[in-house]
């Protein structure tokens, strides 16, 4: 019986009730111990009740009856009180009848007692043909005497029965009562036969043995039976031996013994034995009835107290139980209690306290070990030595897993470290690049360029390092980029870089913040869609501005993915999972879908007509700036370094009017750096243009609009000018002119100059600067 | 150490330099497709192109055709620009290539008129 996955309260129980069954069976074995002589002193009270008392009646009844009738045989004519007698006797019978009959031998373990009943009964059946023989005086002495002495011993011999029952603490009592009792018929015998010899005179044959027969047997009964009396019927026997009628019986009894003789008259004188026979006789009889009483009373107080011993036994015995069992039960409860706590406890350690901590550690905050481990007390026993223990494991798991984290910081702080450092080389190695580019020879600008590319995909490379470390790259935008160069600078970090064409890409900005992260998850993109396709293929990038965003398309003619795992991936774009250093192989999609998520970009795949992938990038609406305009700004634009909302530059542009480039009247070096405008609607060449509001700039200030304050006449065209244009402005006669301002202009200055430079002759300044505007003008 | 550069970018736009880079502008040729490009040669815009030949320039090249309405030497457009000269002159001959820009060759040296033709012609002046 493998008992290892019985609960707890089950072993508490089984364990419990074994001994309890025990104490249960004792305690059964001790009140059926102590009831056994209550009960059986109650049935020897009932014995009493029942037999004893009217036993002893029926004998003292019949001894007097034998008295008279003895008399009356004798020879008198009428005995007086003989039918009184009669009548009480019969009584007696009577009374014991109805008590033999009420009793149940099977009460009393003795079938002895039950034998003599009936053998009592039986002699008393022949009582009344007795009787008769008597009153026809056809019964002799002897078959009197042999009457009387019959049912008297019968009735003696159930006493002694009775009194002979096993168990009762009060036999012998009873045993000395009988022997008492047997005594005094003794004694009464005697009484009997000296009363026949009185009458008739003289003893008859064989009677002076007979009496001395009883005499005998009555001397030897009762100090036999004084030993045993009770006390108090001791006491009185004792007082009685010292009486006077007793001294006078005594001696009268050794006249009798002395004197008396065979077939001779008695010794004594009948009255004195008369006299001092009654007197004994009654005192005797007093004392039996007396210790009769007070055995009753000690049988019954015996009884009480076996009674009450055996109500003690069983109280307690029930109590213990009770007792045993609360105890047992409480203990169960209360150690399944403790137990189940304990379990909660641990459990939400386990479950709900520890992941918690790790999320956090995680998520880079500090933690405070002992803060987070809760003592568990559960008590000095086992249970809160294993509650101890569960608290150390717990501790133990949080210490590891802060230094875990602390490790992990540390590497990163040092990967980042390292990066930022990489990162600023690169900077300068690209920034001297880009001064060399300027200069250099096409041959020397082949192997210059193969550098920049170098230095480039390293650059993104340290970028993509920063970015998983949670970092902000070094570049950053504040306004925003064209999508075309944020395509093509998304292209010129990829290796093969020179297999991408970029198709039709609409005009649209981004706006600065996105533009790292947005570059780095084209060029991821393109350069997976190169690295699947053949080398010989073409990769396709376009841009389309719609009503949900600005999607990049990258297009690929490798040869394509199963159903399955593009669905595969766009769930995991859609759904990035947490990183995971040992699944590198996923690291580019890892890139893609943590910056698509942080700006809410798309990315989706789906298969293309031509058997390739198309890598839809849907970027939105709050990320993108649409443009109006249709053409890109000039680069130069880029390269300035805007430091507020950037004034149109004036470029000096030499001899030549400044050109007007776009049909659209701002310059476009602003285009760059404006976030909303009002452009200016092209207007032809004869119409002056419609003053336009300041649009707001970068900074919120207005912007100046590009000719839009001067008189109409002084302005800019915006037509590039027609050939027959050209041709005026170059006729050898304006040539001339110009030449010959710029050098008498030039000539002037000089001579200023050598006068004296601390006194600048503004007129002439001015001068030179007239004649200068002047020619300008006329052009 | 560094941590405060976590919070905010080092380099900001132009500091940041170009985001394309000068070979991805060329697709990584070196030398113009067509034409010789000198420092000094003079370019000037052609007649407008067709609407897809438009479409598929280059901002750069809108910018160039932009600029050279009125001739301008390669080396001004590079200046104007900010890119490199090679940079330039590859763009340069993608235009050329498509008919977009005409360009003036300065004379070489062995096409100068010698001394001759200039004494008569500064003897012509002076008559003037």
């Amino acid at each position: 019986m493998n008992t290892r996955n019985w609960s707890i309260r089950s072993k508490i129980v089984a364990m419990v009730s074994v001994p309890l069954a025990g104490l249960l069976a004792l305690w059964m074995v001790a009140l059926a111990l102590a009831a056994g002589p209550a009960l059986r002193l109650r049935d020897a009270r009932t014995l009493v009740d029942a037999l004893v008392r009217p036993g002893e009646r029926l004998i003292a009844e019949l001894q007097n009856e034998r008295r008279l009738a003895a008399v009356y045989l004798a020879g008198s004519d009428v005995v007086a009180g003989i039918a009184e007698q009669r009548a009480r006797t019969d009584e007696a019978i009577a009374a014991f009848r109805r008590h033999a009959a009420d009793f149940d031998p099977g009460e009393v373990a003795d079938p002895r007692v039950a034998a003599r009943v009936d053998q009592l009964l039986t002699t008393l059946d022949g009582l009344a043909a007795g009787r008769e023989a008597i009153d026809g005086r056809r019964l002799e002495w002897t078959a009197l005497f042999e009457l009387y002495n019959g049912i008297i011993d019968a009735g003696f011999q159930l006493l002694a029965a009775i009194a002979a029952l096993p168990g009762d603490p009060v036999s012998r009592e009873a045993q000395a009562l009988v022997d008492f009792g047997v005594a005094t018929e003794m004694l009464g015998r005697a009484d009997a036969l000296l009363g026949a010899a009185f009458h008739t005179g003289r003893f008859g044959p064989g009677e002076y043995r007979e009496l001395l027969g009883h005499v005998g047997a009555y001397r030897v009964l009762y100090p036999r039976a004084f030993a045993d009396l009770p006390d108090s019927a001791r006491a009185r026997y004792q007082q009685l031996t010292e009486g006077a009628e007793f001294g006078r019986l005594r001696a009268l009894e050794e006249t009798l013994l002395v004197d008396g003789a065979e077939t001779a008259a008695p010794p004594i004188d009948p009255g004195e034995w008369r006299a001092a026979y009654d007197a004994v006789r009654e005192q005797l009889r007093q004392i039996a009835l007396g210790a009769v009483d007070e055995l009753g009373d000690q049988g019954r107080s015996v009884a009480r107290r076996s009674l009450f011993f055996t109500a003690v036994v069983g109280l307690v015995g029930v109590a213990a139980v009770a007792v045993a069992l609360v105890i047992a039960v409480r203990m169960a409860r209360s150690l399944v209690r403790r137990l189940t706590g304990l379990r909660a406890v641990a459990l939400d350690l386990a479950g709900t306290r520890l992941p918690d901590v790790v999320d956090r550690l995680r998520a880079g905050e500090t933690v405070d070990v002992r803060a987070e481990t809760p003592s568990l007390d559960y008590g000095t026993d086992e249970i809160g030595q294993l509650g101890h223990a569960f608290s150390a494991v717990h501790r133990t798991a949080i210490r590891s897993a802060v230094q875990e984290a602390t490790a992990r910081r540390g590497w990163r702080e040092t990967v980042l470290a390292l990066a930022r450092r990489s990162q600023s080389l690169l900077h300068r190695q690209l920034t001297l690049l880009d001064t060399m580019e300027r200069k250099a020879a096409p041959e020397e600008l082949r192997n210059l360029f193969t550098l920049d590319h170098l230095a480039t995909q390293m650059r993104r490379h340290t970028e993509s390092l920063l970015i998983l470390s949670g970092a902000k790259p070094g570049r950053g935008w504040s306004r925003p980029v064209p999508m075309i160069d944020v395509i093509r600078g998304a292209i010129s970090e990829i290796e093969h870089y020179a297999r991408v064409d970029v198709d039709t890409v609409d005009n649209a900005s981004l706006i600065g913040r996105a533009v790292g992260d947005v570059i780095h998850l084209l060029a991821e993109l393109i350069e997976n869609a190169t690295l699947v396709s053949p080398a010989e293929t073409r990769v396709r990038v376009r841009g389309s501005l719609g009503d949900d965003g600005y999607t990049v398309e990258v297009e690929d003619r490798g040869f394509g993915m199963t159903r399955s795992a593009i669905d595969e991936v766009n769930q995991l774009l859609a759904a990035p999972p947490e990183f995971d250093p040992a699944h590198s192989v996923r690291l580019g999609l890892f890139v893609v879908a943590h910056l698509s998520a942080r700006h809410r970009i798309q990315v989706t795949l789906r298969s293309s007509a031509e058997g390739g992938v198309i890598a839809a990038v849907r970027l939105p609406t709050d990320l993108v700036i649409a443009d109006s305009s249709a053409d890109a700004p000039a680069p130069a634009a880029e390269h300035r370094p805007p430091t507020r909302a950037s004034l149109p530059t004036r470029r000096p542009t030499g001899p030549g009017r400044p050109p007007a480039p776009t049909p659209d009247a701002p310059a476009p070096a602003e285009r760059a750096g404006d976030e909303s405008r009002t452009a200016a609607p092209s207007a032809p060449t004869d119409q002056p243009r419609p003053p336009v509001a300041a649009p707001a700039g970068a900074g919120g200030l207005p912007r100046r609009v590009r000719q839009q304050s001067l008189a109409p006449q002084l302005r800019d065209s915006g037509e590039p000018p027609s050939a027959e244009q050209l041709a005026v402005r170059r006729s050898p006669q304006r040539v001339r002119s110009v030449m010959s301002a710029l050098q008498a202009g030039a000539a002037r200055g000089r001579q200023s100059a050598a006068v004296g430079a601390s006194t600048p002759s503004g007129s002439d300044a001015g001068e030179a600067d007239r004649d200068a505007t002047d020619s300008e003008r006329s052009l | 150490m560094r941590k405060a550069f976590d919070a905010h970018h080092e380099w900001l736009d132009a500091d940041a330099g170009p985001v394309v880079r000068p070979y991805a502008l060329t697709a990584g040729r070196v030398q113009p497709v067509t034409g010789d490009f000198d420092v000094v040669t003079l370019v000037v815009a052609g007649p407008p192109g067709s609407r897809e030949q438009t479409a598929r320039l280059y901002p750069e090249h809108r910018a160039i055709i932009a600029m050279v309405q009125q001739p301008l030497s390669v080396a001004e457009i590079a200046s104007r620009l900010d890119l490199a000269v090679g940079v330039v002159r590859v763009l340069l001959g993608d235009l050329l290539a498509a008919g977009l820009v005409h360009i003036y060759e300065p004379p070489t040296a062995d096409e100068l008129p010698d001394e001759n033709v200039l004494q008569a012609v500064v003897d012509g002046l002076r008559s003037l």
